[in-house]
């Protein structure tokens, strides 16, 4: 087939990249609104589900091998320091230890993206890697960490972003000029111009608002398991993305790519922290290749806490200016994030104040500033989450003083186009979502007394209704490719380099495939989450992975029935057009018969496989696809202790087509209960004395239990857009978490008739706003 | 994390290696407390000295008007015990209010004394009762000690480290008395207090005669509000006095600012909580929301499990089959499943009884096995995730239990990590109750955390599951 070198444009969490792809042949044309189809789109139970609930699906921590060692890290308790010396004598004649890495003798090692040692000299914060023991049991190679003698020369450290950012501050990293990130640092964006749009404006507002740091806490913590043998380094390791895990575990011991596997059949939660193979799998694989056995490193849930990121907590002052009419006139943003102490960027808090709603002048300052504390990482939409709460807590403070109802000014400033790149969206069904969202949820007596104090005047309870709107991407892009293979027993295996982290990607890959193939869903098997198979798909982020890798599937699948229907053609001396697949048998078309089993013509065949290539054409030009969507939430709040409680969230969002109904529910149930956690009870807490956090664990660092889950209804649009992919869908991964922080902020807002200023509202910030005088 | 463990099987032996161990070994049972500080190097120890097997330590009763906690009452022990619940009201509270359900299985209510924070919730309840502790040493035989007396300072406890708490005896609450149970935590389960505060009063028809009102959290140990009590002698409790009683609470707290509160909180749902915990027992509701069945999790049976002599190989049944784990004595019943028996269905989410992804049956009770020691199933019986369809009564080899095929039904799994706990505590939750309500269903599954899911899916298979369950049943 002849190949195409185009070039297109992929819009990853906020950035958006130029990208040489290859084309091979043709994808398929778009399921449109009309396409007929019987298994995508119908509620499917995962086609591994019985592998999950019976204990047999293999993680990464249950990985078991002959003569596998265990790894342990010892990890600095200070903030920053320099480490002057080790001694480790003891620990290296310890009962069943094989080695103990230090600076001293694994300082050469270096990190592959950043070309930091994974043992430094200088330890920038609480939680950094000083040694690692191998030993032949975790109990010996805990035992043995604790014999290791450290001499630590602590140096100043700094872990308020805007006391980090002042030009005294202490340097973070003691070879870096100052504390912002160098490269972009700060990151503006301006159109129209901001002087005019306040000096125009009616009305303005002020808002300081602050958003903490969020853990992920997969349940799962990062860490893999990796064997060499001498020709293959093999690495088990707990990651969104396999592919990269094989690159960086490759240039990392200098070895070719070919030379690595890396594997992912299952995985305990990544949300955005499981780019790549984190350090600890790097050294698990160091490890195994220097010891020729294999080594397994799986992190405790407080060293998951210290260093493999969080969400980064920010300080977002907004200006806002608007006509007595309602018309906003001039949106200013500064934004810091704390992004920790190492790490290469930043997130893209401005994100939503530049394109959500309508405005001629914006100016937004975007600016990370590094601190003694674990690096950052991404999680689900980051920058995103926070930037939203932040903006739209400001907008209804923005609506408040100009005594508008917030969803009416929201209607009022709707935004037609993507404003930032002057172009139009593919599509925007907005406007439709406020209107079913806010009918269920009951918006227009929001204000009722009755509602708003269920015991009276008097009572101890007050409620309130909030909302926020949401945009992301996740119309995915390629290079994304798929092998489709049709067995004699005809049925088909899909080969795939992607990876399902648990949002269900092997279940909806196997759906695309079987409706293209006319085969029963339990006739075609997903492989997926090894590179062996070398099918190249990109890491599972920024929910482009069905986006992406599902046109791959369909082209494979596309191709192989095409090839099928022609052996079929030939063997039945039927033309290919007289022929239909469905269920996994054949029919002629004309008299509507059963012709046979599509096995009963691919058995007369002596073992041939068909075999076919998908991939994943370039995106649309000229335009943004975007996934736009909204989120209505009521709360409960007892004004006597403070506590807040969520009783419903009514979410609408556009999501494209929907391939799977209960995957998708699954997603935006999952996406408003983290978003919960972050708008009422998660957040790091960190000794402002001591610079060092002091809830690393699931027992001070509170995620939402099943007793804290609202009643929640998703309002489903489900229609195929267009212009995404051939698959017609977008993402539903991070869309369901964007707005729920801000649309709880704000209804807790209305509940007290005060403006809130921060997150996480525990019991403790919510009656402190109730002490302070009215103002909203 | 401990590298001998013993197993006495009489007091008098027990007593005898607390002596001999002089400070040395800590004592366990329940375990939910020892194993999160030992796992954190807080009294670390080489020794643990396990008591279970002094089987005559597991009682509540009431005896003219005394009742008696034995030192292997559990909290669970404390909810179902019909006793408990009439006499010490403000105890069966707190006991329901403690942890998760995994930990109310295991978790007794001296160890909840014995741990000593100002936090832990039997303390206020059983001061304002008027408990008093009965400790027994090898050398000093019984000595009667008043809880109120029990905590010298901040996390202090009077108990020689020879000695061993033998029973909690306090009176039970008589006709003109009654009292309350009150917490605030920062989530709705599983939660350590913020502040928390026991009531008991006693009344000459309607004017308050006496007042003991105790306050967690709100000083270095637990105290009483003697302003607060002295002032509602002698009144009754109208509108007025609950309010003015709970502003005077806040005279005699002395809280500090910590992680999960600032002292200004403190004192100021010190006043709420105090006000409400009078108006509900001046209204007689203060056993509102108290439920007529709690869920338990657990199979009580009288049949106890008796525990053989344990010489540090542990021998026990997993899913039906035997095993023997010679390596395994100083390590959890997490870590023994997973690297000696080689079932890595359970998983190891936090390993400090915080997520319940670990959780598994050990001997008719839930628990989370990374809070229990290995040798705590020598001589009993085991059931994970592996085996939970046969226990299910699966008749074919590769049948489900039903709750699994509903939670991959109901499509109540993403990424599976967290559901071999969901699964065992949901399962023994239909063992006990065929068909929950909502409400038992948040109280048995809240011990048990899911990051992915959201939670709404695993609450629809319960219900499909029990549906099944009753259903088949009756057909």
């Amino acid at each position: 087939m002849p190949i195409r070198i185009i070039t297109t444009h992929l819009e990853f969490e906020g950035q958006v990249s130029e990208q040489r792809v290859v084309i091979e042949g043709d994808e398929p044309p778009v399921w449109g609104p009309d396409a007929a189809l019987s298994i995508v789109g119908t509620p499917q139970p995962r086609v591994d589900g019985r592998e999950r609930v019976s204990g047999v699906a293999e993680y990464t921590y249950d990985v078991r091998l002959p003569g596998m060692l265990i790894a342990v890290g010892l990890r600095s308790p200070h903030p920053h320091a320099r480490v002057t010396r080790i001694d480790a004598t003891r620990a290296e004649v310890a009962p069943g230890v094989r080695a103990v890495y230090t600076r001293f003798n694994a300082g050469d090692f270096l990190h592959p993206d950043n070309e930091r040692p994974f043992f430094g000299e200088e330890l920038p914060y609480a939680g950094d890697l000083v040694a690692l023991v191998v030993a032949e049991s975790r109990a010996q190679a805990s035992d043995a960490c604790a014999l290791i003698a450290v001499d630590y020369e602590p140096l100043p450290f700094v872990i308020d972003p805007e006391a980090a950012l002042q030009p005294d501050a202490p340097h973070v990293i003691l070879t870096r000029e100052n504390n912002g990130l160098s490269d972009e640092y700060p990151k503006t964006y301006e159109r129209g111009d901001i002087t005019r749009g306040l000096a125009e404006a009616d009305v303005t507002v002020e808002v300081r608002f602050e958003t903490p740091a969020a853990l992920h806490n997969s349940l799962e913590t990062h860490g893999a398991t990796a064997q060499w043998d001498g020709r293959t380094l093999t690495i088990w390791t707990s990651t969104q993305d396999v592919y990269g895990s094989r690159r960086q575990v490759a240039s990392a011991l200098g070895l070719m790519h070919n030379q690595v596997r890396a594997i992912k059949q299952y995985m305990g939660g990544g949300f955005g922290s499981k780019f790549g193979t984190h350090s600890s799998g790097m050294l698990a694989a160091y490890a195994a290749y220097k010891l020729g056995r294999p080594v397994q490193y799986m992190l405790s849930r407080e060293e998951e806490n210290l260093c493999t990121g969080h969400r980064s907590p920010t300080i977002q002052t907004y200006h806002l200016g608007a006509k007595r009419d309602g018309t906003i006139t001039a949106i200013d943003l500064h934004a810091i994030a704390n992004v920790g102490a190492t790490g290469g960027w930043f997130p893209p808090v401005s994100m939503v104040a530049k394109e959500m709603y309508q405005c001629p002048n914006v100016r937004t300052v975007d600016e990370g500033a590094r601190t003694n504390l674990g690096p950052f990482a991404a999680f689900r939409a980051p920058g995103v989450v926070e930037g939203t709460a932040g903006f739209e807590v400001a907008l209804d403070r923005l609506a408040a003083a100009l005594n508008m109802d917030p969803l009416e000014f929201r209607r009022k400033n709707y935004a037609p186009e993507h404003q930032a790149m002057e172009r139009p969206y593919a599509r925007k069904l907005l406007l439709e979502a406020y209107d079913l969202a806010a009918e269920r949820i009951g918006w227009a007596t929001r204000d009722a007394e009755e509602r708003r104090y269920p015991l009276g005047r008097d009572g101890h309870l007050r409620r309130g209704v909030g909302m926020a709107s949401q945009m992301w991407g996740g119309d995915g892009g390629p290079p994304a490719q798929a092998i489709a293979k049709l067995l004699p027993d005809g049925t088909a295996v899909i080969l795939t380099g992607t990876q399902d982290i648990g949002t269900g990607t092997r279940t909806v890959l196997a759906q695309i495939a079987a409706e293209e193939l006319g085969l029963p869903l339990e006739h075609v098997r997903v492989e997926l989450g090894d590179t062996e198979f070398g099918v190249f798909s990109p890491g599972s982020g920024g929910s482009m992975t069905l986006s992406s890798v599902g046109p791959a599937v369909r082209m494979a699948a596309v191709e192989a029935r095409k090839e099928l229907l022609e052996v079929i053609s030939q063997l039945a001396e039927a033309p290919t057009d007289a022929i239909e697949l469905r269920q996994g048998a054949v029919f002629s078309r004309e008299t509507g018969k059963e012709m046979g089993t599509i096995a009963s013509f691919l058995d007369q065949l002596d073992g041939h496989e068909i075999t076919a290539k998908g991939m994943r054409g370039p995106n649309a030009e000229g335009m943004t696809v975007r996934t736009f969507g909204v989120q209505f939430a009521e709360v409960e709040v007892d004004v006597g202790t403070g506590e807040v409680r969520v009783l419903r969230v009514v979410a609408c969002h556009d999501c494209g087509r929907i391939v799977n109904p209960l995957t998708f529910s699954s997603q935006i149930e999952g996406g408003i209960i983290q978003g919960l956690g972050f708008a009422l009870m998660e957040q790091r807490i960190v000794d402002d004395r001591l610079g060092i956090p002091v809830n690393a664990n699931l027992e001070n660092y509170k995620v939402p239990t099943i007793r804290d889950v609202p009643e929640i209804e998703i309002i489903p649009l489900d229609r195929p857009n267009i212009h995404a992919n051939t698959l017609g869908t977008l993402g539903a991964g991070e869309p369901p978490i964007i707005p729920t922080p801000g649309a709880i902020a704000n209804a807790v807002a209305h509940a007290l008739g005060r403006p809130v200023d921060a997150l996480p509202l525990t019991p403790d910030r919510v009656l402190k706003l109730l002490n302070q005088e009215a103002t909203v | 994390m401990w590298r001998t463990y013993l197993r006495p099987a009489s007091m008098a032996e027990a007593l005898d290696l607390l002596r001999r161990y002089a400070g040395q070994a800590r004592v366990i049972a329940g375990g939910t407390d020892v194993l999160v500080e030992l796992s954190r190097g807080v009294r670390p120890t080489e020794t643990l000295i396990d008591i279970t097997a002094l089987t005559e330590l597991k009682y509540v009763r009431e005896e003219s008007g005394l009742i008696r906690l034995g030192a292997l009452a559990t909290h669970n022990d404390g909810i179902a015990s019909p006793a408990c619940v009439a006499g010490a009201l403000p105890l069966a509270q707190a006991c329901w209010e403690v942890g998760a359900p995994q930990i109310r299985t295991r978790a007794t209510i001296a160890g909840n004394l014995v741990t000593a924070s100002p936090a832990n919730d039997t303390i206020p309840p059983l001061m304002a009762l008027g408990a008093e502790l009965a400790l027994v040493s090898a050398e000093g035989g019984e000595r009667i000690v008043p809880l109120a007396e029990f905590y010298p300072a901040f996390r202090r406890t009077v108990l020689r480290p020879d000695e061993l708490i033998r029973e909690i005896r306090f009176p039970a609450l008589r006709e003109n008395q009654r009292g309350i149970f009150l917490k605030l935590g920062l989530r709705r389960a599983q939660a350590i207090s913020v502040i928390d505060i026991a009531l008991v009063l006693t009344f000459d028809g309607e004017v308050v005669r006496d007042a003991r009102i105790t306050l967690g959290c709100l000083a270095p140990t637990v105290i009483h509000a003697r302003t607060v009590e002295a002032y509602l002698v002698g009144r009754r409790l109208d509108e007025a006095v609950c309010a003015e009683a709970g502003r005077r609470a806040c005279d005699d707290a002395a809280p500090i600012d910590d992680l999960r509160g600032s002292a200004g909180y403190r004192r100021e749902t010190l006043a709420a909580l105090v006000a409400e915990g009078l108006r509900r027992v001046a209204a007689g509701t203060q056993a509102a929301g108290w439920p007529a069945t709690p869920v338990l999790l657990e199979t009580r049976d009288t049949s106890s499990t008796v525990a053989l002599p344990f010489a540090g190989v542990i021998a026990t049944t997993i899913n039906g089959t035997a095993y023997e784990l010679p390596g395994a004595a100083g390590k959890t019943l997490l870590n023994a499943l997973r690297e000696d028996a080689g079932l890595t269905g359970t998983k190891e989410g936090c390993a400090e009884g915080e997520c319940g992804a670990c959780t598994v049956w050990l001997n008719r009770q839930t628990v989370m096995s990374c809070l229990v020691p290995a040798a705590q199933a020598h001589s009993g019986s085991v059931t994970t995730i592996e085996g939970l369809a046969h226990a299910g009564g699966a008749a074919d080899e590769g049948d489900l239990h039903p709750l699994q095929d509903a939670f991959v039904a109901c499509g109540a799994v993403q990424c599976g990590f967290c559901i071999p706990g969901m699964l065992m505590a949901g399962a023994k939750l239909l063992d006990e109750r065929p068909a929950p309500n909502d409400e038992q269903i948040l109280t048995a599954l809240s011990g048990n955390i899911c990051r992915c899911t959201g939670y709404r899916k695993i609450l629809d298979a319960v219900h499909a599951a029990s549906a099944e369950i009753t259903e088949g049943g009756a057909a």
